[in-house]
C-alpha cells in the first residue's frame, strides 16, 4: 500500500540546531550559552514562573505536565531541583543525544531553575547505562564551576548553585519520579505513594522540583528567544520543538527535531526516509514502547500531546518505533511485556503479579498452545492491572498489549488455530531474541 | 457536607457520612461507619502507608467530580465532600478487590491445611469472604527452597509470601535494624535477610505476627496446633517490669505460644524476643513438692506440713531474737496478691525485707512527684537515656518506643560508656567513664544540653544506682513541672512487692546476716546467690543463716542451704495482678496450670494463718498509674564514690542482659541470643593486636568470658563491654587473647 508522501518539515531547531557538539564551554559561550543564566539570575522566582507558563512548555519527559504550572508547586523550604536523565524507555534515546552533543544546555538549564527557586543544589539522576555521558556532563559541570556558573554565586542569584551528576544502577522505573527520589535517596528504588507529591517532599525530603533532560535545556532557549516567540511554534495546547528518536523498520533511523505542529509522516517518511524499500508499513509506536500504537492511516496525526491523545495514544517520550509488514504482533507483545515484567519492581500486586502473568500467557499464544479464550483472558488480565497499581509502570504494560489486540486480534486467534506462529521465520523476532522464544528464566537459580 | 471544626471534614462511604480529622485514611474512616475495606500492607505503627497490596482500592469522588481511577484508601485521606464507594457498592472497586486477589493468589501455593496460619490467616479469611472460587492460573507457578530458617526462632516460606512488605518495614522502621530485606525485583522479589546473616535482633519475632499470611512462622509453633484446638488466654508479660499484654495460646495444657495483645499505653503491640519465645519448660528439675532437711537431707513433705512448719520457725526466730531476726527477701516475681500477704507475715514477725539487689536503687517513691508514664514518651520532645546497660536489657519494649518517639521528632541523647544499641541513632551522645550513671546527672544538670528548653522531657536511667541521684537530678532539671522519669525496676513486680511491704534492698539484708542479727531467711522467687551481686558473700550468709526457706520453681543453688524448700508457680501458672514500671497494675491469667499442689498464694495464706493473720480473699483489682505526686523540697544528691582502674586493665561493664535468666536458658529457640562477646573500643582493640570476630577472654571478679570481639569506636577507651548471663560483676578486668 503506497501511502500519501511527505516532505522533510522545516528545520525549525532550538536545542540542537548545529552541527558536530559543543561539549567545550567556549564553543557554547561563542553561541550565546550561559547568557540566560548570567541575566536571569537575579529574576524573582514569579517571573520567572510567569515566562514558563507563557511559553507553554509542556514536560518531555511523558506526561507532559505544563512546566511553568509544575514550578509554581514547589513547596516552601530547602528546595532541589533534580533533572532525570534515566532516559530508559524502549525507543527513547533522546536525552542522550542532547546530553552528549549540547550538555551544557542542561547545566544551564539546572543553574537558572535552581536560582529561580532558591535551590542549592541540582542533582542529574542518569541511568546507569549512560557511562559515556555521565562523564561529558561531568566535564562540564567542571568546565562550568570553573567558570564561576557552579559552586559561586553570579550577581544578583540567592545563592551559589551545585550540580551534582548522580549515576543510577540500571532500572527502568528509577525513571518514575519517586522511585528516582527513593534510589536518590539512598533506598530501594521503588515508587511511594503520591502524595506526597515530590514538590512538597523529595529529595532529602524537601521540596524538589523534578524535570526531564529536555525540559530543562529547553528553559535557557526560551528565556532567550522569550516566551512569546517559543509559543508561536504552537498546536492548541502544545508549544516549541521535540526531540523524537525514530527507530525501528525505519530507512534512516535517529534523533530529529521537530516543531509539534509536525506530523508523525513528516517524521516517518520526510526525515526517516519511510520503510525500506519493498515492505510497507503495517503500524508505529508514537512515544515510547508503552504506548498504544497507530495505524498508516493515522500518519497525519501531530506530534503535540493533545493530538496524540486525540488519536487514543499518548506523545509520550517522543520516542516512533516503526513496524514493518514482517512483524508478528504477538511476538512484539511479548517482547514489550517481557520488557516491563523485567523491569517491574515488585512492590504492588498488579504490576509484579500481572506482568509476570501476561508474559507467560503471551509465550503460550506465541507457541501456539494456548486457546482461544486465553486472548480473552489476556484483555481481562489488561483490565486488571490498568489503572490500579501505584505507579504508571503496569499501565505501560497493558496499554500497548491492549492495542495490538484491539488492532491484530486476527493475528492472535491465528497463533492458535495454526499452533503457532503463521509468519513464522519471516519475522525478525526470532533470530533477535532466541532466548526469549524458549523460555524466560523466572526462577532464580 | 458542613464542618464543625475547621479540621473535622465529613466523607460518605457506601451512603454513610462519618466526621473525621482531616488527614484520616479511608480505611480508618471507614471502619468508623461500619465499612469494610480489606488491607494486607496498612498497618499503622509501621509509619506511613505505602500503597503497596492494592487491596484497599475504592473509588472516590471528590468535589463532585469522580476521579479518574481507583484509589487505594490506605494512603488516600478524607478530604472534606468527599464521596467513597467501597467494593460493596462500586462494580469498578469490585474489580479492583477481585483482580487484587486473584493476583495474590496466583502464585500462592492454597496449601492453607499443612500451613500453621490456616484458621488464622488474613489472606484466607479475605479470599474466603471476597476471593474467586476458582484459579485461572494454567501455568507452572513460582516455587522457592523452604522453609527458609532467617534466624533460630523464625522460618521464612517464600512461595506463600504476598510481598505487603509489613516485615521489612518492622525491621527498618519499627525496630530499625535493618536486617530483613527486600531482593531481587518485579515478580522475583523475595524477602532475605541482609547478606543472608540470620535476623538476630531482640524483637525479630514480632513480623511473625505481622505476616498476614504463613509466610513468617515462628519455628517453636510450626505444627504445633490448630486454631480449634487452642485457647487464648490474655495475661501479661513476666520477663521484665514493662507488663506487655499477652495472649497465652493454650493446647491440651501447654502453653505453646505467646502473642501480643494491643495495649497502646504500655507496648503499642510490640513483644521482645524474651518475652516471646523464653518458657519455663516444665523440666527435670522443676520442684513439685516442699522438702524439709532432716538427718537424711531434704526429704519430701506434705504443703500443710510445710506451711505449719515454716510458720513455726519463724514465729520462734523472732520471740528469740527480736524484730530483725527475720529476713523475707524477694526478687519481683510474686503477683501483688502473694507479696501482700507475705508483706503481712513480714510484719508480724518483725522482718526486715527486701525487694531487690540494692536498697537505695529501689526507693523509687523518691521519683513519685516526677513519675512519667510509658506513653509520655509519646509526647517527649527530649529523651535522655543515661547508664551503660541497654533500656532492650531493662525493659525490652521501651526500646521500641524511644525509637518511635525519635521518629517522630524528639531528640535522643544518651549518657554511656559507649556500645549501647540506641547510641547508633541518637542525636546527642556523650560519653561518660564506666559506671558513672550518678555522676552522669549531676554533670546533666550543671549542662542539660538539648533538655534546655525541652517542654516535655523523658529521663531514662538504665544502671541500678541509688534513685536518690535521680531524684535530685530531676528536681534540679525541673521535671516535677515538665516530663518526668520514668524508674527501671529489676524485677518485674518489684514496684508490686515493695507497696506490699516487702521494701528494702538485698545489700542491707545480706550485711545484716554477716553481722550475725539474722537468724531465719525467706527467699521468695530469688536466688541471690545467682541473681545479684556479691554471689559468694550471699553463698556465704546462706551457710551460717540457722534457717533458710526457698520458694522457687526449679532446684537453684540456694537449694543447697535450704531447710525448708516450697515450689513456686512460673509465669503463665499465675493468677493475680502484677505492677508494672509506671505503677499500673495488670492482671495475669493462669493460662496453664502448676503442678499438682503447687499454689504460690494458698500456702502464704496457711503460713499466714498459722500465724494468726486472716487474709481476706479479694478479687484481683487493675488500676491505672497512681496520679502524680506532689513535689517536696530539693533533695541532695548522696555523695559519689568516684572507681579507679588500675593501669593496664579494663573497666568492666557487664549489664545483666534481656537474655539472662532460667527461662531464657530453658528456651532453644533463644539459645543464638545468648552467645557471648566482648565488646572493646577499636583503638584498645588494635593496641592488643585484636580485630573483629577474634575470640577474646576476659578476666573479672565473677569468673571468665570468652567470645568474638566486636569492636566499637564509641565505646570508651579502657573499657570493655560483655554481656554476662551470670551473677552481677564490675570492677576491672583483664583482656586477652583466647
Amino acid at each position: 500500500m503506497q501511502g500519501p508522501t511527505y516532505a522533510a518539515p522545516r528545520p525549525d531547531a532550538i536545542l540542537l540546531d548545529f552541527e558536530g557538539e559543543r561539549q567545550d564551554i567556549a564553543v557554547y559561550e561563542t553561541a550565546g550559552g550561559y547568557a540566560m543564566a548570567r541575566s536571569q539570575a537575579g529574576r524573582p522566582f514569579e517571573e520567572i514562573v510567569q515566562e514558563l507558563k507563557d511559553s507553554g512548555l509542556r514536560g518531555r519527559g511523558g506526561a507532559g505536565f505544563p512546566t511553568g504550572l509544575k514550578v509554581s508547586f514547589i513547596g516552601k523550604g530547602s528546595r532541589y531541583l533534580v533533572v532525570n536523565a534515566d532516559e530508559s524507555e524502549p525507543g527513547t534515546f533522546k536525552d542522550r543525544e542532547l546530553m552528549l552533543r549540547n550538555p551544557h544546555a542542561l547545566v544551564e538549564g539546572c543553574v537558572i531553575l535552581c536560582n529561580a527557586i532558591g535551590a542549592g543544589a541540582a542533582y542529574i539522576y542518569i541511568r546507569g547505562e549512560y557511562a559515556t555521558e555521565a562523564l561529558v556532563l561531568d566535564a562540564a559541570v567542571a568546565q562550568a564551576r570553573q567558570r564561576g556558573y557552579v559552586g559561586a554565586t553570579l550577581p544578583g542569584a540567592p545563592g551559589a548553585v551545585e550540580v551534582y551528576v548522580h549515576r543510577g544502577a540500571g532500572a527502568y522505573i528509577c525513571g518514575e519520579e519517586t522511585a528516582l527520589l527513593s534510589s536518590l535517596n539512598g533506598e530501594r528504588g521503588q515508587p511511594t505513594a503520591k502524595p506526597p507529591f515530590p514538590a512538597v517532599s523529595g529529595a532529602w525530603a524537601s521540596p524538589t522540583l523534578l524535570n526531564n533532560v529536555e525540559t530543562v535545556a529547553t528553559v535557557p532557549f526560551i528565556l532567550a528567544m522569550g516566551c512569546k516567540t517559543y509559543s508561536e511554534l504552537r498546536t492548541e495546547q502544545t508549544t516549541g520543538t521535540r526531540l523524537m528518536s525514530l527507530s525501528g523498520n525505519v530507512a534512516r533511523p535517529g534523533n530529529y527535531e521537530l516543531p509539534v505542529t509536525a506530523t508523525f509522516g513528516d517524521l516517518i517518511d520526510g526525515c526517516g526516509g519511510g520503510v525500506p524499500a519493498g515492505r510497507s508499513l503495517k503500524c508505529f509506536i508514537p512515544g515510547g514502547s508503552s504506548a498504544p500504537i497507530l495505524m498508516p492511516d493515522q500518519l497525519d496525526v501531530q506530534i503535540a500531546v493533545e493530538t496524540c491523545a486525540a488519536a487514543g495514544t499518548m506523545a509520550g517520550s517522543g520516542a516512533v518505533i516503526v513496524i514493518d509488514d514482517r512483524t508478528c504482533m504477538v511476538q512484539l507483545a511479548l517482547r514489550v511485556a517481557d520488557f516491563y515484567r523485567h523491569e517491574s519492581c515488585g512492590k504492588c500486586t498488579p504490576c509484579r503479579e500481572g506482568t509476570r502473568w501476561m508474559v507467560e500467557l503471551l509465550k503460550k499464544v506465541e507457541s501456539g498452545q494456548a486457546q482461544r479464550a486465553e486472548i480473552d483472558l489476556l484483555l481481562e488480565l489488561c483490565d486488571r492491572m490498568e489503572g490500579k497499581c501505584l505507579c504508571p509502570l503496569g499501565d505501560a504494560c497493558a496499554m500497548p498489549v491492549r492495542s495490538y489486540l484491539q488492532h491484530f486480534r486476527a493475528e492472535f486467534d491465528a497463533h492458535v488455530e495454526q499452533g503457532g506462529c503463521p509468519g513464522g521465520a519471516a519475522s525478525p523476532f526470532g533470530a533477535l531474541y532466541p532466548e526469549l522464544k524458549r523460555s524466560l528464566p523466572l526462577v532464580p537459580a | 457536607m458542613s464542618t464543625t471544626a475547621t479540621n473535622v471534614v465529613t466523607v460518605t462511604f457506601d451512603g454513610r457520612d462519618v466526621q473525621v480529622p482531616a488527614g484520616t485514611p479511608l480505611v480508618v474512616a471507614a471502619a468508623q461507619v461500619g465499612v469494610e475495606i480489606p488491607v494486607f500492607c496498612y498497618e499503622p505503627r509501621l509509619g506511613p502507608p505505602i500503597g503497596a497490596c492494592r487491596m484497599c482500592l475504592v473509588e472516590v469522588e471528590l468535589g463532585g467530580r469522580p476521579m479518574p481511577k481507583l484509589q487505594a484508601a490506605c494512603t488516600m485521606t478524607a478530604a472534606d465532600g468527599m464521596v467513597v464507594k467501597s467494593a460493596a457498592t462500586s462494580e469498578q472497586a469490585k474489580e479492583g478487590q477481585d483482580a487484587v486477589l486473584e493476583f495474590l493468589l496466583l502464585n500462592h501455593p492454597l496449601d492453607c491445611p499443612v500451613c500453621d496460619k490456616g484458621g488464622e490467616c488474613p489472606l484466607q479469611d479475605l479470599t474466603f469472604r471476597y476471593g474467586p472460587a476458582t484459579s485461572r492460573m494454567t501455568l507452572a507457578k513460582r516455587t522457592y527452597e523452604k522453609p527458609l530458617p532467617i534466624s533460630p526462632s523464625i522460618v521464612l516460606d517464600r512461595e506463600r509470601c504476598i510481598l505487603c512488605y509489613r516485615c521489612t518495614r518492622f525491621s527498618s522502621d519499627v525496630a530499625e535494624d535493618g536486617e530483613l530485606i527486600a531482593r531481587e525485583r518485579g515478580a522475583q522479589s523475595v524477602i532475605a535477610t541482609f547478606e543472608e546473616r540470620p535476623y538476630v535482633g531482640a524483637f525479630s519475632g514480632n513480623v511473625t505476627e505481622l505476616c498476614p499470611v504463613g509466610a513468617l512462622l515462628p519455628t517453636p509453633y510450626r505444627f504445633k496446633a490448630r486454631p480449634w484446638e487452642i485457647v487464648n488466654v490474655p495475661t501479661v508479660c513476666q520477663g521484665c517490669p514493662t507488663g506487655c499484654n499477652t495472649w497465652a495460646t493454650v493446647r491440651e495444657g501447654r502453653a505453646e505460644r505467646i502473642l501480643s495483645r494491643l495495649n497502646p499505653a504500655v507496648d503499642e503491640g510490640w513483644l521482645c524476643d524474651r518475652g516471646r519465645f523464653a518458657r519455663h519448660e516444665p523440666l527435670a528439675d522443676r520442684l513439685t513438692r516442699p522438702l524439709l532437711r532432716g538427718a537424711d537431707g531434704l526429704q519430701e513433705i506434705s504443703f500443710a506440713a510445710a506451711a505449719r512448719t515454716i510458720a513455726q520457725r519463724l514465729r520462734h526466730v523472732d520471740s528469740l531474737h527480736g524484730a530483725g531476726s527475720v529476713a523475707i527477701v524477694t526478687g519481683g516475681s510474686l503477683t501483688n496478691e502473694e507479696a501482700s500477704a507475705w508483706g503481712r507475715i513480714a510484719a508480724d514477725v518483725h522482718a526486715r525485707t527486701a525487694s531487690g539487689p540494692v536498697a537505695a536503687a529501689g526507693a523509687w517513691e523518691r521519683l513519685d512527684p516526677f513519675a512519667a508514664r510509658i506513653d509520655d514518651l509519646d509526647r517527649a520532645d527530649v529523651v535522655v537515656v543515661v547508664g551503660d546497660a541497654d533500656v532492650t536489657d531493662r525493659a525490652g519494649v521501651l526500646d521500641l518506643r524511644i525509637r518511635a518517639a525519635r521518629r517522630r521528632g524528639a531528640h535522643l541523647m544518651i549518657v554511656s560508656s559507649g556500645g549501647t544499641l540506641l547510641e547508633r541513632d541518637c542525636d546527642t551522645f556523650r560519653p561518660v567513664a564506666a559506671g558513672t550513671a550518678a555522676a552522669s546527672l549531676q554533670a546533666l544538670v550543671a549542662d542539660p544540653g538539648p533538655l534546655v528548653g525541652a517542654t516535655h522531657p523523658v529521663l531514662i536511667v538504665t544502671d541500678p544506682i541509688d534513685l536518690g541521684h535521680v531524684a535530685a537530678a530531676a528536681h534540679a532539671l525541673g521535671l516535677q513541672e515538665r516530663g518526668g522519669v520514668l524508674p527501671l525496676p529489676t524485677g518485674p513486680n518489684e514496684r508490686g512487692a515493695r507497696q506490699a511491704g516487702l521494701a528494702g534492698g538485698g545489700d542491707e539484708v545480706l550485711a545484716a546476716i554477716e553481722s550475725g542479727a539474722v537468724r531465719a531467711l525467706v527467699l521468695l522467687g530469688v536466688d541471690p546467690t545467682a541473681d545479684w551481686p556479691e554471689a559468694d558473700r550471699w553463698q556465704a550468709a546462706l551457710a551460717q543463716t540457722e534457717h533458710v526457706v526457698t520458694l522457687s520453681p526449679f532446684v537453684n543453688t540456694s537449694v543447697s542451704w535450704s531447710h525448708v524448700v516450697l515450689p513456686q508457680a512460673v509465669d503463665l501458672e499465675r493468677e493475680g495482678t502484677t505492677t508494672n514500671l509506671e505503677g499500673r497494675r495488670q492482671r495475669l491469667r493462669a493460662a496453664v496450670k502448676p503442678p499438682s499442689g503447687v499454689a504460690d498464694l494458698a500456702v502464704a495464706t496457711a503460713i499466714a494463718t498459722h500465724l494468726g493473720i486472716e487474709i481476706a480473699r479479694t478479687a484481683p483489682q487493675e488500676s491505672e498509674p497512681p496520679p502524680r505526686a506532689k513535689p517536696g523540697r530539693a533533695t541532695k544528691a548522696p555523695a559519689i564514690r568516684a572507681a579507679n582502674v588500675t593501669a593496664g586493665r579494663f573497666a568492666l561493664v557487664a549489664p545483666r542482659g534481656l537474655f539472662t535468666g532460667p527461662a531464657v536458658e530453658r528456651t532453644a529457640a533463644l539459645a543464638h541470643q545468648r552467645a557471648p562477646w566482648v565488646m572493646l573500643n577499636h583503638g584498645d582493640a588494635a593496641a592488643l593486636g585484636l580485630s573483629e570476630h577474634d575470640r577474646v577472654t576476659v578476666r573479672h571478679g565473677g569468673g571468665e568470658h570468652t567470645g568474638p570481639l566486636r569492636t566499637s569506636r564509641r565505646l570508651l577507651e579502657g573499657t570493655v563491654r560483655i554481656n554476662w548471663a551470670g551473677s552481677p560483676v564490675a570492677g576491672e578486668a583483664e583482656v586477652v587473647r583466647a
